[in-house]
């Protein structure tokens, strides 16, 4: 699945490791979530939206 | 750029927690390697005479190398541990502070294989890989220490399951799904090839260590790729 996760850390001149702590997972995760190698869980894609307080399907989309 | 960092990279490179990791363990097994050729040198020059001072040239530049190696391997500890680490979420530091008491316990299971050895094989240190394997019986006093940090690693690994997020919860299940797998061929496959007289019998420390690192590495290729 595609995601916006770099590009919104990136607005917001995040670090992974600052994200990762806002999120509280690790940094490799976020790394994952980014390059596509790992989907999130329902639970944690809700804490990226909030977080970035946008729509789930604004930041994750498997039509990208 | 990296996929690690997208802003404000670090200005200088630093080493991974693996690599850091890597040059501890190779500084201990060339510690402990020193210190066996030491030890098992002296054993031998022994038997066949008086010990001269070619013995004791070798074995000071031996001892020389290994107290290096012991140097290295406290300052290099001693950095590790004061190193200013990045912030983490609440979970994270349970899991980090989990793999610190992890590390601890294994050092005392290295400490109780190492008595073990001292025990059951006078210390030479080419025995070291038969003391693991060996049948011969042990301190009870050394085989309860052996069983509490065992138990103890149980218990901590529950916690640990409980505090890993989803990412490494991934890696875990990848991890033992290739682990299952690979232990299901290699002990079927093993014994239709002994039954074959193609191969030995079973041996189940081999199968042991084995599957172990077989799931080690799935679950580093898995976690960290």
């Amino acid at each position: 699945m595609n995601n916006k996760l770099k590009v919104l850390r990136a607005m917001r001149n995040w670090s992974q490791a600052e994200l990762a702590e806002r999120l509280d997972v690790s940094r490799q995760a976020v790394n994952a979530i980014e390059t596509g190698k790992h989907d999130p869980s329902l639970p944690l894609a809700f804490r990226i939206a909030r977080l970035f307080a946008m729509p789930i399907e604004e930041i994750f989309d498997d039509q990208f | 750029m990296t996929n690690s960092e997208a802003t404000t990279p670090p200005a200088k490179p630093v080493r991974s927690a693996i690599g850091q990791s890597a040059v501890l363990v190779l500084l201990g097994v060339l510690l402990i390697f020193c210190i066996g050729t030491v030890l098992g040198y002296f054993a031998e020059v022994s038997k066949h005479g008086a010990v001269e001072i070619r013995d004791y040239v070798i074995g000071a530049a031996l001892l020389l190398v290994a107290a290096v190696c012991a140097w290295q391997l406290i300052s290099r500890t001693v950095q590790l541990v004061r190193k200013p680490r990045e912030k983490v979420g609440p979970s994270v530091l349970k899991v980090q502070r989990l793999w610190m008491f992890f590390i601890a316990l294994g050092l005392i299971l290295g400490a109780a294989v190492a008595l073990i050895n001292l025990e059951t094989t006078s210390g030479h240190p080419q025995d070291l890989v038969n003391t693991l394997y060996s049948s011969a019986p042990i301190s009870p006093v050394i085989a309860a220490v052996i069983l509490a940090a065992l138990a103890l690693t149980c218990i901590a690994s529950g916690f640990y399951y409980r505090y890993i997020d989803e990412h490494d919860r991934a890696a875990q299940e990848t991890a033992s799904l290739v682990a299952i797998n690979f232990y299901f061929a290699l002990v079927m496959g093993w014994f239709v090839a002994a039954k074959g007289g193609l191969a030995p019998p079973i041996d189940h420390g081999h199968v042991f260590i084995g599957v172990f690192v077989v799931w080690t590495a799935a679950w580093l290729w898995r976690r960290y790729r």
